[in-house]
């Protein structure tokens, strides 16, 4: 077994650390992808997988700090000797083996951890788009469905050449490539609207950088009411905004006014640390 | 022109629908087999009246009633008693009976197969007509559980709205009608998407495009096998065809870089990097999802578009930092991001500068780099070739933007002119 992953049957004792529950053959590009070299702040994995076996013996540097526990990554116990409960984020792939009961046996996974770290931010890996619903019913916070990208992402590169190496250049995590970024809110820019903060940008000669949306807290509704939570408060959620419309209609237009607490999207080579810059413009 | 194309495929389709061709061959078949059968019975009963009942006809001109009697029992089935008849002849009279029986059901039996295929076929797919080549069809060779979704997600592009879609699998026939709006226009071509006929008869006059899907199968070491094979049929039929080809398992990938496939789609990994970024910047996923065509009641899709070719007059020759500043300031109703551009490389400077492009002549270049020497080809540490924003884009290069449907710049440009002109 290869010397960079560390076999152990207790805690790590680590924090802020990645799980990634399942392994496939194809995971290999997630270990390369959190571990790139344009990665400042990398974090340690684990890997909870019922097959060590079919971990790569690899001597490439991206494979340092991949630790790796055998098990069942519904087994709470199991859960617990990774350290879940000071997680940072938990990755759930599909079962490469059992694609068919794949997506139920990621619900037991998502209960499992939750029920240890309900904080923990939960990517899941679903196969089937039906399977959605489920997990409604869980607190997971991004559930990325292989049938959904296949349809949009044939649909769309059957109609629009040259797409599919658009979002590989987005997705693929490189110093040669770009990714988008969500940046906190810049001081400087709370209180403008998006449109000159666009333009703004756009000014910014230093950084290869291109505003492409926004995100805000909003209070959540269902059919226009307001949801509030059993003490009667408020619960908020996240919008996101892409490409802002230009009409001032739209309560989030071009006209949008920036306050605290929104943050930016940005596509750039680099985490482009927006807020620094202009700290250092300004000074 | 429209109209006209729309009419002939109406009614090619409608005789497609009827088989009204196979119908009037075999129709013809029949008539050719009444007449000869008429033409027999009625001289061997002329025949056979001259021999044994000659006494009966008083000239010759008497003989040619039989003509008439022959085909009056051969059509309706009835026996015209008034003719004294000879017993051979009134067996010939009895033969043609039996033949007009089998004739008249033979014609009605057509008929009827004829209204039975319709209904058969009412909640399927049309098939594709075979004497009309459609203009600009999208083609899905092969089948699996996402091909609803596909259809769906490209009939929510206005791009697709006017383009046929044509589904050619081995059971393709058996697919049946679904009723959602977005599954008019859909024809079925049963065959083999690899073989030459199959294709012969669906790929388009123009601008046509393909996708060929994955099988869905547990077995992922073949899985792929058909598909390739489809695809490498159609770049050999035609290299003009626009091919998408999804690929199951991505250590296929490395067999495409030599063919001349456009596109490769290896979901899993787009779905592992998407997976990466997500744990790396919490939320990209949503990000992706909106990009990708997710819609809510409360907002429309954005996605990535590609302006078409040429590039309107007004961009040519300037660069693409001008053309940033242009739609930032002058196209402010515009709801549109620019995020980079596709760079026309003639083949001799591909050769050059050692590029691999997917059967294209396109570079992409998503967010170019800020001017920071004074060429527009940046040689990275990687050694990769990158443009920067300077980059002068020409006549065949492409803007990529973000927004919610496609923008035809010229219409945009001549509004904007017309409104300079009129405040003047």
């Amino acid at each position: 077994m290869n010397e960079n992953i560390s076999h152990t049957e207790g805690d790590f004792g680590i924090r802020e650390h990645v799980v990634i529950c399942n392994w496939s053959s194809k995971a290999d590009i997630i270990v390369r992808q959190l571990h790139d070299i344009s990665v400042h702040d990398k974090k340690p994995i684990i890997v909870i997988t019922n097959n060590p076996e079919n971990i790569p013996k690899s001597a490439d540097p991206t494979y340092r700090g991949l630790l790796m526990i055998s098990g069942d990554p519904a087994n709470k116990e199991i859960l617990k000797r990774a350290d879940i409960g000071n997680a940072k984020t938990v990755i759930i792939l599909a079962d490469e083996d059992d694609l068919d009961n794949s997506d139920s046996k990621s619900i037991l996974i998502v209960l499992a951890v939750e029920s240890i770290n309900p904080d923990v931010h939960i990517i899941v890996e679903l196969v089937r788009s039906n399977s959605e619903m489920f997990f409604q019913y869980t607190h997971v916070d991004e559930i990325v469905c292989l049938e959904q990208l296949a349809e949009r992402l044939l649909a769309q590169s059957a109609l629009t050449p040259g797409l599919s190496q658009v979002y590989m250049d987005l997705l693929t995590q490189s110093e040669d490539t770009n990714e988008i970024y969500q940046e906190d809110i810049p001081e400087s820019l709370i209180g403008i609207t998006y449109r000159e903060a666009e333009s703004t940008i756009i000014g910014i000669d230093e950084k290869d950088i291109i505003l492409i949306g926004f995100s805000t807290v909003v209070k959540k509704k269902i059919g226009g009411k307001e949801i509030v939570n059993g003490v009667g408060r408020s619960i908020h959620e996240k919008r996101i905004v892409i490409n802002p419309k230009s009409s001032s209609k739209d309560k989030y237009s071009k006209d949008y006014k920036f306050k605290l607490g929104d943050s930016i999207f940005l596509i750039s080579y680099e985490k482009p640390e927006i807020d620094q810059y202009f700290r250092l413009n300004k000074s | 022109m429209y109209l006209r194309y729309r009419a002939s495929k109406k009614l090619s389709s409608f005789l497609q629908k009827y088989k009204l061709k196979t119908q009037f061959k075999n129709v013809q078949k029949l008539f050719l087999f009444l007449l000869v059968v008429w033409l027999i019975g009625s001289f061997l009963t002329i025949l056979s009246q001259w021999i044994f009942l000659p006494e009966a006809h008083k000239s010759y001109q008497d003989y040619l009633q039989y003509f008439w009697i022959v085909i009056i029992e051969l059509v309706s089935g009835f026996d015209i008693p008034e003719v004294p008849m000879h017993t051979f002849s009134l067996l010939i009279s009895i033969i043609m009976l039996v033949m007009g029986i089998i004739v008249v059901g033979l014609f009605t039996g057509q008929i009827i197969s004829m209204f039975v295929h319709v209904m058969q076929k009412n909640e399927f797919y049309s098939e594709k007509p075979d004497t009309f080549q459609f203009d600009k069809p999208i083609i899905i060779c092969g089948m699996n559980r996402k091909l609803n979704s596909i259809i769906k997600n490209l009939r929510k592009c206005h791009y697709s709205q006017k383009r046929e879609i044509i589904i050619i699998d081995k059971d393709a026939d058996q697919i049946k009608k679904n009723d959602e709006k977005y599954f008019d226009d859909i024809w079925y071509l049963k065959g083999d998407p690899a073989s030459r006929d199959v294709l012969k008869k669906a790929i388009g006059k123009q601008d046509c495009r393909v996708i060929i899907l994955a099988k869905d199968s547990k077995s992922i070491e073949y899985i792929d096998s058909n598909a390739i094979n489809a695809a490498l049929a159609i770049e050999a039929f035609d290299e003009s065809v626009h091919t998408v080809i999804e690929i199951a398992n991505n250590k296929n990938i490395e067999h495409f870089k030599c063919t001349k496939i456009n596109d490769w789609i290896c979901v899993s990994e787009y779905s592992l990097k998407l997976i990466s970024q997500s744990a790396l910047q919490p939320g990209m996923a949503k990000v992706y999802s909106r990009l990708l065509g997710h819609e809510s009641k409360d907002e429309k899709s954005t996605k990535i578009y590609f302006s078409s070719t040429p590039l309107v007059n007004y961009f040519t020759g300037k660069s693409y930092n001008d053309i940033n500043r242009i739609i930032n300031r002058r196209f402010k109703h515009l709801d549109i991001t620019l995020i980079g551009f596709a760079k026309y490389i003639e083949d001799d400077e591909k050769k050059k500068l050692n590029l691999k492009l997917r059967n294209s002549n396109y570079f992409i270049q998503i967010n170019p780099v800020r001017k920071k020497n004074n060429t527009s080809k940046i040689l990275n540490k990687t050694h990769k070739v990158f443009f920067g924003s300077d980059t002068k884009l020409n006549p065949m290069d492409k803007l990529i933007y973000l927004a919610n449907n496609h923008i035809n710049f010229d219409k945009v440009i001549k509004f904007i002119n017309n409104k300079n002109g009129e405040r003047k």
